[in-house]
């Protein structure tokens, strides 16, 4: 044992924090004095109207609430003296009064907020240490006003949530199955071999956020995001850039997204809210139909589709259709949230439920939580946050994708001359149609409990300290069920004697950290904001599992009740730590200079414990508050503020990562008995780091023609330098794992633009619009000495990681019939959007009637159509290539199917060739369309509520692309890092909804 | 109010002081990223001479393994049995179209087999001089010797691990059938020392492993000296389990594909069905080869394009596989001493076990690769006869426009499998 390890073992090392936080929080000695109130209402400074929810603090203090749905708020057990009250509000410019409240006096501070589509002031949690307003942040840090979102657009995910509303984040639909997973990448993705996800983090909490597949689905997974409940969610803050270094450190170079649940409302009054929303999903195709040719036999009978026709005609059938396989997705969701407060405490309390169907049998998707939100002021110095989250997620997935017991691969893999002639009856598989798909289970459940503390304790006016510690407990349940039949439906004899598999997984995972500020003028134009702190996470994971084959019957399915059994148990842990500290600088409260700096060590190097740093600099300059602005531009530009940034942040393999290992592996002594073995694994590499990113950001944020428009644009790059490639052994060395050794460099650069603009504000009349706008372009700038890896999807320096490389047919030979090709692979096009955008409106009418709008796009990429390339040239079903002599002209026929021969004369497999089916898969979607009505107040007052409304909306409501499949936005491989296909993935279905919500 | 001021100064220090430890406190233990891994097994916890037997034991699991992958890919290869398999990649081992970025290629039949040769090689190495592990070196080295062997004979060329893991050069088939003869010769010589059933098993197996070498090197007179002492009934069958949990691993590759699998593709083709003897319940060849088993599974095979006619020489997950027996040592003598009269004698008495009538043509080889054919069905030897001895070798799938599934693609007329890229790419001595 070392000496270090001695005076801290383990666990213990967490737990010693947690009173030695108590002994710091509590030190202090209790000053009572006769207290004072403040009360008034937030109201909208154009309008008039009363604003519920804006957050209303007394500068210094602890103290603070949210306004009530009437736009009221009371503080009361405030110190008397000068005192000034703040009120923030996503949307609007902060107001400030400052007042003098005498002992025992209830003073009333009515604020009005100025609409503002750039909001400086506005105080950011994610990414910050020490000062919190958007001024004084260096690096661009996005918010979501999820609260509002979910008013007025049709949500009902996370993923909804997130997909195309802001710049940087790409969200990429893993299939239109409901409940399945999505994937999210901030700013391109950075590392080749380690996780591009971001980590998320709920109130300071890191939380699962994984792509969850426990039984091979074919591709398709939950996600654990999803699991939350939307209408928990005040906010999302997603940071993309360096700004993430100091807090978040040495596995935050993904990006991190922070979602801020609702809290209470001290002072105020009990309200409520009961949202009844219901869904309908329908399809929007139908699958494609198989195509055959007849022969002289099957001509001749009558049960066949070619009965009637000619020798050598073609048929054709589409099962989906032809025996009513889709469904419409019925979806209907309760929501509840109530909150309140009394002197010096409040409270957010909500229930949710929610049932969904897919548009596909045996899909169903269900959600039920709960969330209690408790904070507690006992003095102005102090304030403490306690939450409890409980969610249970039930989903259940059919086969799709790239599973030959799917719908659509049975579907459409079949052969039409089978209809009417053998049990196929046109589908794929020996015997096997719906009654076999949907005979499958494939169910998930997920229990997850987040509890967490926080506490904010001001000792003295420029002293703070906060700490955060909370736990993400996760139980899964899965199963999957192969009934027991005579029929042949499955491949294999052990499924269709009946199998049963289960598997159980626990995770936990607890996260601790400490930010103490300090704060001290320098002068009298400098503030000086000095934070430090410390982050602890720890993760536990533990899967165990048992099969069960040959059932006697399919009602007794115990694995027990199996003639054979099987168990499997995985385990893994996995820690980090860090240090952290940053010095920001005012001058002036216009000009900021940020200097941080944060030391982490993981557990992800084995027994030699490595450390990583990741500095940040930064500058922010409001530059429109200077004297000399705006030097002619008072018209146009009221606000205008630079910033600039740079820092490291970083990316961890999973533990042990460094270590040699050998995989158990046993061996056959006879046939009936078993030895216990090993086998090389991992060669192992003692020198490995973390991938260190290193990216700077640039850009401005305006506020235009009377703070009309906000515009935001960064200018990023991002090297991710010691890049963790696995790097590949020649095979016959007989390692099953390739070493990660820290030696290639990825680049990711682009624009973000956000466009912020209320266009129209007539008193019966507004327009809102939001657009935004952005690029990324990722390259490989080095691999060291391993040379270029893949074949079709490959990484070669100088193109983006795992583009899409093929032979590409450089002519036709007609005369021989035959198309001559690139002697090597050349590169056809990235696999992720090259640019997106979005752009969003909401109009209202008369206050009361508001139509929300929103379409999307995504750019330069290009999307592998395997569905095509199989049917066409595996199985010889599609239409194409039956058909190809009258829908194809020569040309397209040799491009697409061959027979294809190098420039220098050699004869290549089809499956070499795929430029014909590497498509682009740019596009256009007419997202979301909601039409919300508030109703008159007499309206609600007879439904014995404060306020009543009804929307009525719809996603996915039509889609221009060229690409050549159903939708060119799924993606089968979404689980994982890079590579995107199509193949017989389930397109995003239309859903349409309903919602009644009333507030009490 | 003295106490008061005092307090107050001593705040600022005592908070800092304390956030400093509590932050401190995180980053000081080296104990807290301290976690277990135990799906791995650290290489520090082991001692690779102690646990001899287990590493050559593994060995030789996992040449048993990637034996019935070879048996599977060399047969589709050879025409020795249809591929019943959607998979492009599978399919162009029966269309001899198997370009070297195949991945069926890397994965299913290259990395088993490297894996085999390599962890053979790996436990020679480290316990080559070790007194004591004479059966284990010799276990290990019956798995590289037959691995070689293998590669041998499928590969256009190939390459093996040297000591410290490093990769080796490219070798010839030549070159590695050479070195597959000095593994068996290492067995041959340290199996000869140890007493019991187990090492007399890979005694006789190396001899029979080294005449086979021999013989497809043209050496057939030191492949005959190297079989003379293998009495004819010895068999060296490679045992499998049928665990649900490792039927990868464990269990009988071959069946795993005919019948066990997720990927029921392995189909008997029309002309073994022609010659064998049909086991279906209601057969229309029940008088045929009982050396060539199979039944109609009444279904489609996995491509649903293909009948699954299935094998049944291996009927369950368990089926043993033989890999060596006086059988063939029998067979390598005749065909090395090109004997007429004997050849003759041979081949009848072989047609006797599948109730064929004497053969009375002149096509001596051809009928004794027939008997080859139905002798060794489906254990990987037609790979190495078609490339010795070429046309003898009868059902051999020839190039041009006539796959079995029309509209899968053309027969190329490859005649061995290559190196594959990323074996290529990859290895320092060989790109």
């Amino acid at each position: 044992m070392n000496v270090r390890s001695v005076w801290c073992r383990g666990v213990t090392c967490l737990l010693a924090m947690v009173p030695l936080a108590g002994m710091t929080v509590f030190a202090s000695p209790v000053e009572a004095q006769e207290a004072g109130t403040i009360q008034g209402t937030v109201t909208d400074a154009r309008t008039g109207t009363n604003l519920s929810s804006a957050q209303i603090s007394v500068v210094g203090t602890q103290r603070g609430t949210l306004s009530a749905e009437d736009g009221s708020y009371r503080i009361p057990n405030l110190t008397p003296g000068e005192i000034e009250v703040r009120a923030t509000f996503l949307g609007f410019a902060t107001s400030t009064q400052a007042l003098t409240l005498q002992a025992g006096e209830t003073a009333t501070v009515n604020l009005q907020l100025s609409p503002s589509v750039l909001s400086l002031d506005e105080l950011l949690v994610t990414g910050t240490a020490g000062r919190q307003e958007r001024r004084a942040q260096a690096a661009s840090v996005a918010s979501l006003d999820a609260a509002s979102l979910t008013e007025v657009a049709p949500v009902t995910t996370v993923g909804n949530l997130l997909q195309a509303r802001t710049a940087g984040v790409s969200v990429t639909t893993a299939s239109g199955t409901a409940g399945s997973t999505q994937r999210i990448r901030l700013r391109g993705s950075a590392s080749v071999n380690l996780s591009n996800d971001p980590l998320v983090f709920i109130d300071g909490i890191l939380m699962d956020s994984r792509q969850n597949e426990l039984f091979d689905a074919g591709g398709q997974a939950a996600s654990r995001l999803n699991d939350l409940n939307p209408n928990d969610i005040e906010s999302i803050e997603i940071v993309r850039g360096p700004a993430a270094s100091t807090l978040y450190g040495s596995d935050a170079s993904a990006g991190v997204i922070h979602i801020r649940t609702k809290r209470g409302r001290a002072g105020t009054g009990f309200s409520q809210n009961v949202t009844y929303e219901f869904g309908a999903s329908e399809t929007v195709w139908e699958g494609e139909a198989n195509f055959g040719t007849c022969n002289e036999t099957l001509t001749q009978i009558q049960a066949s589709l070619c009965f009637g026709l000619q020798a050598g005609d073609w048929i054709s059938d589409n099962p989906l259709t032809r025996l009513d396989v889709w469904q419409t997705g019925i979806a209907h969701s309760f929501s509840w949230s109530g909150r309140g407060g009394g002197e010096n405490f409040g409270y957010f309390l909500s229930f949710y439920s929610s049932e969904e169907e897919g548009v596909l049998p045996g899909n169903e998707f269900n959600r039920y939580s709960g969330r209690m939100n408790f904070d507690f002021t006992p003095r102005d110095d102090l304030r403490v946050d306690a939450s409890m989250g409980v969610s249970r997620t039930d989903n259940a997935f059919p086969h799709n994708d790239n599973s030959q017991y799917g719908y659509l691969a049975g579907a459409m893999l079949g052969f039409p001359q089978s209809v009417g002639l053998t049990p196929q009856e046109g589908w794929f598989g020996a015997n096997r149609q719906v009654e076999a798909i949907s005979a499958i289970e494939n169910s998930n459940m997920v229990l997850r409990v987040n509890p967490s503390i926080a506490a904010n304790y001001n000792p003295l006016p420029w002293f703070s300290h906060r700490f955060n510690l909370g736990a993400d407990i996760t139980r899964s349940e899965a199963l999957e069920f192969y009934p027991k039949n005579d029929n042949g439906w499955y491949d294999t004899d052990t499924e269709n004697s009946g199998q049963i598999s289960h598997r159980r997984q626990n995770r936990d995972q607890i996260t601790f950290d400490y930010l103490g500020s300090i704060r001290r003028p320098i002068g009298s134009s400098w503030v000086a904001d000095l934070a430090f702190g410390s982050q602890v996470v720890a993760t536990r994971s533990d899967l165990a599992g048992a099969v069960g084959q040959g059932l006697t019957t399919n009602a007794a399915r115990s694995i027990d009740a199996a003639a054979q059994t099987t168990g499997e148990q995985q385990y893994s842990e996995s820690r980090y730590g860090g240090l952290l500290s940053q010095l920001d600088l005012a001058y002036q409260d216009r000009i900021y200079l940020q200097l941080g700096g944060r030391v982490d060590r993981s557990s992800a190097f084995g027994r030699d414990v490595d450390t990583f740093y990741s500095p940040k600099v930064g500058v922010s300059y409001v530059i429109s508050e200077e004297g000399f602005f705006p030097i002619g531009l008072e018209s146009a530009v009221s606000t205008l503020r630079l910033r600039s940034v740079w820092g490291a942040t970083g990316r961890s393999p999973g533990s042990g990562a460094s270590l040699t290992t050998f995989e158990p592996a046993p061996f056959a002594l006879t046939a009936t008995s078993v030895g216990s073995g090993a086998l090389p694994l991992n060669p192992g590499n003692p020198e490995l780091r973390a991938e260190k990113g290193i990216e700077w950001e640039v850009g401005f944020d305006a506020g235009l023609l009377d703070e009309r428009i906000g515009l935001e644009v960064t200018y990023y790059d991002k090297t991710s330098q010691d890049l963790l490639l696995r790097r590949p052994l020649a095979p016959s060395v007989g390692f099953h794992q390739n070493p990660f050794v820290n030696i290639g460099e990825v680049k990711n650069a682009g624009w973000e633009v956000g466009l912020n603009a209320r266009l129209l504000d007539r008193p019966g009349f507004s327009w809102d619009a939001r657009a935004n706008f952005y690029t990324n372009t990722n390259t490989v700038t080095d691999l060291g000495e391993v040379q270029p890896f893949g074949s079709v999807v490959r990484v070669v320096p100088g193109f983006p990681t795992f583009g899409r490389w093929t032979h590409v047919v450089r002519e036709f030979d007609l005369a021989n019939n035959r198309a001559i090709v690139s002697d090597t692979v050349e590169f056809i096009g990235n696999p992720n959007p090259g640019n997106e955008g979005n752009f969003s409106s909401t109009f209202t009418f008369f206050r009361n009637l508001r139509v929300y709008a929103q379409v999307d796009w995504m750019n330069d990429y290009v999307l592998e159509n395997v569905t095509d390339e199989f049917r066409e040239r595996a199985f010889g079903t599609g239409e194409r290539w039956v058909r190809r002599n009258e829908i194809l002209s020569e040309e397209e026929q040799l491009q697409r199917f061959g027979p294809f021969v190098t420039e220098d004369g050699r004869a290549l497999n089809p499956a070499a060739v795929m430029d014909a089916y590497y498509e682009d898969a740019s596009h256009i979607r007419f997202r979301e369309l909601t039409v919300t009505l508030s109703l008159p107040a007499d309206v609600a007052r007879a439904l014995r509520a404060r306020g009543a409304s009804v929307a009525v909306g719809a996603r996915n409501l039509a889609l221009w692309s060229n690409y050549s499949g159903p939708d060119p936005e799924v993606n089968g491989l979404a689980m994982q890092n890079f590579h995107r296909w199509d193949f017989l993935t389930l397109p995003q279905p239309r859903r349409f909804i309903g919602r009644v919500n009333l507030t009490f | 109010m003295r106490n008061r001021l005092n307090t107050r100064r001593l705040r600022l220090p005592v908070h800092l002081a304390l956030s400093v430890l509590a932050a401190a406190a995180v980053a000081g233990c080296d104990s807290f990223f301290e976690v277990r891994n135990p799906n791995v097994i650290d290489a520090d916890t082991i001692d690779p001479v102690q646990d001899g037997t287990l590493f050559s034991r593994s060995a030789l699991q996992t040449f048993a393994s990637a034996y019935g992958d070879m048996i599977r890919h060399t047969a589709w290869f050879s025409n020795e049995s249809w591929v019943g398999d959607s998979f492009p990649s599978r399919n162009e081992f029966s269309r001899r179209a198997v370009d070297d970025r195949n991945p069926t290629l890397r994965d299913e039949v290259w990395i088993p087999l490297t894996r085999a040769i390599s962890q053979g090689e790996q436990v020679i190495e480290i316990l080559g001089d070790e007194p004591g592990q004479e059966l284990n070196v010799a276990r290990a080295a019956v798995a590289s010797a037959f691995g070689l062997t293998l590669m041998g004979e499928a590969f256009c060329e190939g390459t093996m691990r040297q000591p410290g893991n490093e990769p080796g050069p490219l070798m010839t088939p030549q070159e590695l059938l050479e070195t597959a003869v000095s593994r068996f010769d290492l067995a041959i010589r340290l199996a000869g020392g140890v007493p019991g059933a187990e090492a007399a098993d890979f005694l006789n197996a190396s001899r029979v492993g080294r005449g086979r070498a021999l013989l497809q090197l043209g050496q057939g007179t030191e492949a005959i000296s190297a079989v003379q002492g293998v009495v004819s009934d010895f068999e060296f069958l490679i045992p499998f389990v049928d665990n649900p949990g490792n039927r990868e691993r464990l269990g009988n590759g071959v069946y795993f594909f005919s019948a066990g699998g997720s990927r029921v593709s392995l189909v008997v083709p029309p002309h073994y069905r022609e010659i064998g003897q049909d086991m279906t319940g209601d057969p229309e060849n029940p008088e045929g080869d009982p050396r060539v088993p199979f039944y109609d599974s009444e279904r489609d095979a996995q491509d649903t394009t293909l009948r699954l006619w299935s094998q049944l020489k291996y009927s369950s997950w368990a089926s043993p596989i033989r890999l060596a027996s006086g059988l063939e040592a029998r067979y390598i003598e005749v065909e090395a001493r090109n004997d007429p009269v004997q050849m003759r004698a041979f081949v009848n008495e072989r047609r006797a076990v599948g109730g064929q009538d004497l053969y009375e043509g002149d096509d001596l080889l051809g009928a004794l690769m027939d008997q080859r054919s139905r002798d060794f069905w489906l254990e990987a030897k037609r790979m190495g006869d078609w490339r010795r001895n070429g046309a003898a070798v009868p059902n051999i799938l020839q190039p041009g426009p006539n796959y079995y599934k029309p509209d899968v693609g053309v027969v190329f007329d490859q005649t061995c499998f290559s190196l594959p890229f990323d074996e290529r790419v990859n290895n320092p001595n060989i790109n």
